[in-house]
């Protein structure tokens, strides 16, 4: 393994410890509980696995995939997250954003069914690890760009600490995504990359987590304030009669 | 199975898709909030009904009686003068057309967000008309820049009705915002706006 290798994960079982710690005494855990019960568990997994390469080198592999694996499925914990603390507060957007997550889920489970069905058969001799892993992080990956195209479509204001959360996950997703999918079609030429790469970009996902999460703030939200609502109930009325009126108007307009 | 340069492609698009969400994330300012944009809707729908969709306006700017009348008797420059001055005129219609269509979205989407009966359907609908409308707008200014202000009266008669579509389905998906049902909100907890 290359001494730059040890050097981030030893930097980012630091900052884990730092984060789960400044968490667990600021409360900052308990607002985003998803989120730290998924850094507690590459903490965890951290230790451990550096433990065993050290001491046990036998148990070393069979425990980094068991971690991956585990990490892979605690990761959409971050998305559950964004959902909790974004989505939540605009029961129209979440619904939306609900409806069009099951349609790319369906879309993506019909195709694992049908393309079987009607491909050539041909085995694949990539790693089945490498591509379970990388179809896993696809089907995150477009989850969770299908949900930031609700926030930006719907305006929906966030945080310091959920953007924080965003952009890192991000970060981590999109390289890793990546690096997986040339490690499959390179091949094993790629590994040297491969482990200083995906090292290197979790690392920067946390100190943009540090960052973000070093205090608490709350999600804003957007409102209509109770001194509005009756001006909006006018507003409202006056908007429907000025459509209709603009409707006759513009019927008139678009004839020749 | 799929081929691995299909599938790298796919896969760099998914992950461009995700950097460029990203970027357009960290830069991002906070989106105005729901009072603003229901003022800022008012606002548009105003503005669309009285300055720039009237029957009144259209022929003032696109009917070619005005240019008839400078052909027949003004000199050559004095025509070149009017036909760029009415480009012109055309160029900033067709860009406050986009604007105000623009703020109304501002104004639906800052609405709807907050409803759980949201029809997604017709949000769906809706989107798809308002990014064709913003298009024909582009299209509208291209057209005018190049060939002036009576170049595309086809087109401008298209965007006018295609504004009419569009306020005809946001209205039918705001249909729920009926002045008697938001002094009750509680009547109906699945339909009450987050009022905080």
């Amino acid at each position: 393994m290359l001494m730059a290798t040890f050097i981030i994960w030893w930097a980012g079982i630091a900052i884990e410890f730092v984060m789960v710690l400044r968490a667990l005494t600021t409360g900052v855990a308990k607002k985003f509980p998803f989120f730290f019960v998924y850094l507690f568990s590459v903490l965890c997994g951290d230790v451990l696995l550096y433990c065993a390469y050290e001491f046990r080198p036998a148990w070393y592999h069979a425990g980094t995939r068991d971690m991956e694996f585990l990490n892979l499925v605690l990761g959409y914990g971050i998305v559950l997250e964004i959902f909790r603390h974004v989505l939540s507060h605009y029961p129209g957007a979440e619904k939306f954003a609900r409806v069009a997550g099951t349609a790319v889920f369906a879309a993506i489970f019909g195709f694992a069914l049908v393309y079987p069905a009607v491909s050539s058969g041909n085995a694949s001799v990539r790693p089945i690890k490498v591509a379970i892993e990388k179809d896993f992080l696809t089907v995150q990956a477009i989850f969770f760009l299908g949900i930031l195209g609700v926030i930006f479509y719907y305006g929906l204001p966030l945080g310091r600490n959920i953007k924080g959360i965003i952009l890192g996950y991000g970060v981590w997703l999109g390289a890793i995504l990546m690096t997986l999918t040339l490690r499959s079609y390179i091949g094993s030429s790629f590994n040297s990359i491969l482990i200083v790469a995906q090292p290197f970009s979790y690392l920067l996902s946390l100190f943009i987590w540090l960052e973000a999460l070093w205090s608490y703030e709350p999600n804003p939200v957007a409102s209509v304030p109770n001194r509005l609502e009756a001006d909006y109930s006018a507003a409202a009325a006056a908007t429907r009669n000025m459509m209709g009126a603009m409707r006759s108007h513009v019927g008139r307009a678009a004839r020749p | 199975m799929i081929s691995p340069m299909i599938q790298l492609i796919l896969t760099f698009l998914v992950v461009v898709g995700v950097f460029v969400a990203l970027y357009f994330l960290s830069r991002r300012s906070q989106p105005a909030g729901g009072s603003e944009s229901l003022l800022e809707g008012r606002a548009a729908l105003d503005a669309l009904q009285r300055e720039l969709l009237p029957p009144e306006m259209l022929d003032r700017i696109f009917s070619k009686a005005d240019h008839e009348y400078v052909s027949q008797d003004a000199s050559a420059a004095v025509r070149e003068l009017f036909l760029k001055e009415r480009r012109k005129i055309a160029l900033s219609w067709a860009h406050e057309l986009r604007e105000q269509i623009l703020s109304l979205r501002r104004f639906h989407l800052g609405s709807a967000r907050f409803y759980a009966r949201l029809s997604v359907r017709t949000e769906i609908k809706l989107a798809l008309q308002f990014l064709s409308l913003l298009f024909l707008c582009q299209i509208l200014r291209g057209l005018f820049f190049v060939r002036g202000a009576y170049g595309a009266p086809r087109v401008v008669g298209y965007a006018v009705a295609a504004s009419a579509r569009i306020c005809s389905i946001s209205e039918n998906a705001m249909s729920f915002l009926k002045a008697g049902e938001l002094d009750s909100p509680s009547e109906n907890p699945e339909r009450t706006p987050m009022l905080l």
